[in-house]
Parts: structure tokens; C-alpha cells; sequence
């Protein structure tokens, strides 16, 4: 039952009280730089979640298996870093491969993914955090889920902006970010469920 | 095909190991190692045990958890006895950092709590900081069983908008105390 | 490309194209560290160092890495340099390393640095690359000054961490929140628009220079809106 319970506790922590965009300040540049259309940020989260699971099943096994027992651990910001950019790499070339659909949709959004604060955020944060497997991998889920949902929130909120008047000083950028200040806020409701 | 491969990738490689060098490196300069004399620990904390137990002597180190200096949650790392009471540290869980927040309990002969101090807490300026607060930490002073409610324990006025780490010290010294009274029954 | 002097290289990072307010680069640090200045500084100062560092080896090393492996050896040379101050920070600046917390790490991907490797370091000299890291990574921590003095002041009544009036009082909260950060940031981002209404950003949320994958995609998107002309 425990188990059961972790399960909701690290889901519920990542995707909505502890949200990894809105909450924990991880992936603020695609956040607001792919989020004028709909449809960008649904091709970015896609991209993002299958990443961050990747990544985080990827990097937590080498933390704990390869650089804990040998003391290398000051090598892992290097090491995460470049596994990410490999797989990054890798998934760009299986897509353009295998699925050339999918490749013209997402492909322009995946090189961006290197440099996304929150994958590599997730994984440092998953060695600190999570003793068990599963519970890595699920937060790395977890938190592309929660990053998929602020992007496309914000998303829809800023194709709603574009036909409002707006002061001229604060058209663009401003009020993008007052917009997901009110954004920010609505979240920071969720603390304290289930006693998170 | 395979031959334009091989250049790009030795000049990675060797960028990889003359780095991973540096690093290395750094690492051994930088590098403190942990302390593990249980008589040289004591030496180094006392000044931090007189403060929340006042006028103790003779601290015994009974336990320090294994990987101390690895961040435990929700855990006594560190048990230590004195001439009139003990002194239990113990990791926070539930804090709004990812830290854990180190809290440094001393519990007199009575069992209850004669001082509270923090010694490490990473939470945010301006609100779970404040806990890191004399004043707050006053609070448990003389108590024995301590909740934000009020209702399973001593009332402590938890700091406005920081829940979760009042929330945390609050546990924190609750499961110091029932560390202490399990330390009193080993000694008896 | 018209020769800039290397004061005009230095000025330009700090305040034409300063990265925070006008190219809207490395947007994380600046909302999750400013709720304290002293935090800020630390930071700022940081990710100069890093800035500056991996500026210089990319520049001497730019004719020597091929053009294939070019991201990852960018990539490799910061995350050195990262690990390096955090390294020193851990042992020498212990208070400031447990605050800064995960974000110290996170410079590696911060999109300032890895943008200018890629926009300016891999094709000038050494020093004119020295000047723009320390341009932009100076004008980072202004911007990072000046956003976390408003949100400390306003939000906890105090600068630097010494309090105004006493520890029990609190300021207005919001401004510690989450939401505060994004709010701050929103009206200073205004506030430059205003104040730079004659010279506009150089562009808006599209184009290659606002773009954190740019230096990812080697400013493709620039190039593709060239082409369409």
C-alpha cells in the first residue's frame, strides 16, 4: 500500500503542488519561448516527457551504479549533460528514420531539449531525492507531464492575449510573464493536497 | 563513411579526459574528509550541544547514522549523550526544499526540550527561512510534544506561508524527544 | 559585420543586449534566486566566471573543434567549468552553495552561455569573446540585483538580509512567491521596453537571439526567415 502511495505522493507533488515549471522555476526558457501556439507547445511537451522518462531512467542506474561507488560524483553534472545531449541526438535520428511524421512535427522542438533547464533539473534532482528506480523514472515522468500541462495552459492563455489590447510597453513578453504570474498563483492552490 | 567519423570524435574525447582531469583535480584540492573520530566529532560540535543543552559536559557520541554527510530524511542521524540530558539531531522530511534541514535538539533529564537549533537549511528567503529564528525556535522550549494545531501536542505558531517547513522542524523535534526517551531507557 | 572595440563588445552585453531584459536569455535563475540579494550575487557572479571561462577556451579552441561535434564539446568545456566553481563554492562558500541548491548546476544549461559560445565565442578571438562573457555575465547579475532587491525589499523587508524593521515583520509575500518572481520580472521587462522605446529589442519572441535553441540549431530559424524573403 506504501508503494501505492508513493506513486500518488510523487505524482501529485510533481505535476501539480510542486509543479516543475510554475513552482520550481525548471524550463522557464522553452516555457516562455515555444508558448505563443497551441500547437508548439503540444509538439514540445511531447517531446519534453519522452525525454525526461528517458533521461531519468538513463542517468539514475549510471549515478548509482557507476559514479557513487567509484566517488566520481563531481563528474555527474558532465556526465548528465552529455547523456542527455546523446540521447537527444539518438531519439532525432530514430525519428527521422522510423517515423518521419512524427520526425517534421516535433523535429525543429528536439535539439531546444538540451538546453531545457528542466531535464536536466529533473535528473540532479532525482539522485538527491529518490533511493529506488522506479520512483526516479516516475518523477521524470511526472515532472514532463507537469511541464506539459503549464506549456499548454500557457499556451492557450497566450493565443486568448493576442487578440486583447494591450499597453504598448507591455505587449510581448510582459504580459506573457504577468500571465503566468496569475498562472503561478492558481497552482500555489494546490499546496497542502494530501498532506504535500 | 566511417573515416570523417574519427576525428570529430578523438577531439570530444580528448576534451572529455582533459576536463574530467581538471576536475578531478579540483576535486582532490577542494576535498575535506569527513570526520570520524567519535572524540574529534564531539570536539568539533560542542559548542553547538552547550547551546541547546545549557550547562552539559561530558558528550558521549552514541550513533551517528552511516553516510552522515548523505542526505537522510525523516531521520535521527546523530545521538549523543551529556551529563544532564542528550542532544539528538535529526533530518527534516517533508521540508519544502529538497534538503533535508539538520535540526539540533536538547533534551534534558525530564525530557523536555531545553534548545533548539538549526544547523543547515536551504529553504526559502523570506519564509521557511524565517524558522532559522531564535525567537521562533523558542517555542519548543520546555515542551515535550509540539504540533502546528495545537491539538497532538503544544500549540507552535507556525511561520505565516511557510507550512511546510514549520511543518518539518515541528516533526523534527517531536521525533528528537522520542529518540531521547529511548536513549534515557538504553542508559537505565 | 562592422569591428566593435572591445568597450563596445563589454557595453553591449551589459545593456544594449543585456541578456536578461532584452535577448530574455537564462529566464530560470532570475526567478527562482532572487529572493534574496545576497543569493543573487552569488549566482551572478557564478555564472560570469563560467561565462567568461568557457568564452575564452571556446575561442582559443574554435578552429580546433570540428563542426560535427561542436554542441557536445561546448557543452563539455562549461559543464567543466560549473563543476569547477561548484566544486570551490561547496568548500569555500558553504551557505551559498546549500541556497543556490540545484540551480549552481543548472548554469551548464543555461541558455546565455551556450548561446554566446555559439553566437560570438566560436567565431571571434579571445579577447573580444573575454569582453562579451564578462559584458553579458555582468549584465546578468545586474539584472539578477536588480530584480531580487525589489523582491526582497518588497517582500521581506530587508536587503542583503539585514532586516528593516526587526525579524518579525513581513513584507508583502506575494513577492516571495513563485508568482511574485514571474510578476517582478513582468513589469521590469516593461519598465525596458519603455525606457528603450527608441532602440527596440533586436527582436522579439521570434528570431534566433531570443531563442534559447539557437545555439542548439546554429540560428537555422534565422536563416529559414532570410531564405523566405
Amino acid at each position: 500500500m506504501t508503494v501505492f502511495r508513493n506513486i500518488c505522493v510523487i505524482l501529485v507533488s510533481a505535476i501539480l503542488v510542486d509543479n516543475y515549471v510554475l513552482s520550481q522555476f525548471l524550463g522557464i526558457c522553452p516555457f516562455l519561448g515555444v508558448s505563443k501556439k497551441t500547437s508548439s507547445a503540444l509538439g514540445m511537451s511531447g517531446a519534453v516527457i519522452a525525454v525526461m522518462t528517458i533521461a531519468g531512467a538513463v542517468t539514475w542506474p549510471i549515478h548509482k551504479y557507476v559514479l557513487e561507488p567509484y566517488d566520481l560524483t563531481y563528474l555527474s553534472t558532465m556526465a548528465f549533460i552529455l547523456i542527455i545531449a546523446m540521447l537527444v541526438q539518438c531519439i532525432e535520428i530514430l525519428l527521422k528514420r522510423f517515423i518521419p511524421a512524427l520526425y517534421n512535427s516535433l523535429g525543429v522542438y528536439l535539439p531546444l531539449i538540451t538546453t531545457n533547464c528542466a531535464v536536466l533539473g529533473v535528473t540532479l534532482l532525482n539522485v538527491d531525492q529518490y533511493g529506488k528506480f522506479y520512483e526516479a523514472v516516475l518523477n521524470s515522468f511526472a515532472a514532463g507531464i507537469g511541464f506539459a500541462l503549464a506549456l499548454i495552459l500557457f499556451s492557450g492563455i497566450r493565443e486568448k492575449l493576442e487578440t486583447c489590447e494591450i499597453p504598448k510597453a507591455f505587449q510581448g513578453m510582459p504580459i506573457a510573464l504577468i500571465a503566468a504570474s496569475i498562472t503561478a498563483l492558481s497552482f500555489a492552490g494546490f499546496a497542502g493536497l494530501f498532506g504535500i | 563513411m566511417k573515416f570523417k567519423y574519427v576525428k570529430p570524435t578523438l577531439v570530444l574525447l580528448i576534451i572529455c579526459v582533459v576536463i574530467s582531469a581538471a576536475l578531478a583535480a579540483t576535486y582532490r584540492l577542494t576535498y575535506v574528509p569527513p570526520v570520524t573520530d567519535p572524540a574529534q566529532i564531539v570536539a568539533l560540535m560542542a559548542d553547538d550541544y552547550a547551546e541547546v543543552l545549557p550547562g552539559s559536559t561530558d558528550y558521549v557520541l552514541v550513533e551517528r547514522t552511516e553516510g552522515y554527510e548523505k542526505l537522510a530524511r525523516g531521520a535521527v542521524v546523530e545521538r549523543v549523550t551529556a551529563s544532564n540530558g542528550c542532544i539528538v539531531t535529526v533530518h527534516s522530511s517533508g521540508q519544502y526544499d529538497s534538503d533535508p534541514i539538520r535540526v539540533l535538539v536538547g533534551v534534558g533529564a525530564d525530557g523536555a526540550v531545553t534548545g533548539v537549533k538549526l544547523l543547515k537549511i536551504s529553504e526559502t528567503p523570506g519564509m521557511g527561512m524565517k524558522t532559522n529564528n531564535p525567537r521562533w525556535l523558542a517555542q519548543f522550549v520546555g515542551g515535550t510534544s509540539f504540533s502546528l494545531d495545537g491539538r497532538t501536542g503544544a500549540g507552535i505558531d507556525g511561520v505565516t506561508s511557510a507550512t511546510k517547513s514549520s511543518r518539518a522542524v515541528v516533526n523534527a523535534v517531536n521525533m528528537a524527544v522520542e529518540a531521547a526517551a529511548e536513549l534515557r531507557k538504553e542508559a537505565n | 559585420m562592422e569591428k566593435k572595440s572591445i568597450w563596445q563588445i563589454f557595453r553591449n552585453g551589459l545593456i544594449d543586449e543585456n541578456p536578461t531584459f532584452r535577448l530574455l536569455l537564462g529566464m530560470c535563475a532570475p526567478l527562482a534566486i532572487t529572493t534574496s540579494a545576497s543569493n543573487a550575487i552569488g549566482m551572478g557572479l557564478a555564472t560570469t566566471f563560467v561565462l567568461v571561462c568557457s568564452n575564452a577556451v571556446i575561442s582559443a579552441l574554435r578552429r580546433v573543434i570540428p563542426k560535427e561535434v561542436r554542441l557536445p564539446a561546448f557543452i563539455t568545456i562549461i559543464a567543466g567549468f560549473v563543476t569547477i566553481v561548484s566544486l570551490v563554492m561547496q568548500r569555500y562558500f558553504a551557505s551559498l552553495y546549500d541556497s543556490l541548491g540545484v540551480f549552481l548546476e543548472l548554469i551548464v544549461v543555461n541558455c546565455i552561455i551556450l548561446g554566446r559560445a555559439e553566437m560570438f565565442a566560436s567565431k571571434n578571438k579571445v579577447i573580444p569573446s573575454l569582453a562579451d562573457g564578462l559584458g553579458m555575465g555582468l549584465g546578468f547579475t545586474a539584472a539578477l540585483l536588480i530584480i531580487s532587491t525589489i523582491r526582497e525589499i518588497l517582500g521581506n523587508l530587508s536587503w542583503f538580509g539585514f532586516s528593516f524593521f526587526g525579524d518579525d515583520v513581513s513584507g508583502m509575500l506575494f513577492f516571495i512567491l513563485p508568482a511574485g518572481a514571474f510578476f517582478v520580472l513582468g513589469m521590469l521587462t516593461a519598465l525596458m521596453n519603455v525606457i528603450f522605446a527608441k532602440k527596440p529589442a533586436k527582436k522579439n519572441d521570434a528570431g534566433c537571439a531570443g531563442c534559447p535553441g539557437a545555439s542548439a540549431c546554429g540560428g537555422s530559424c534565422d536563416r529559414k526567415e532570410a531564405e523566405a524573403k
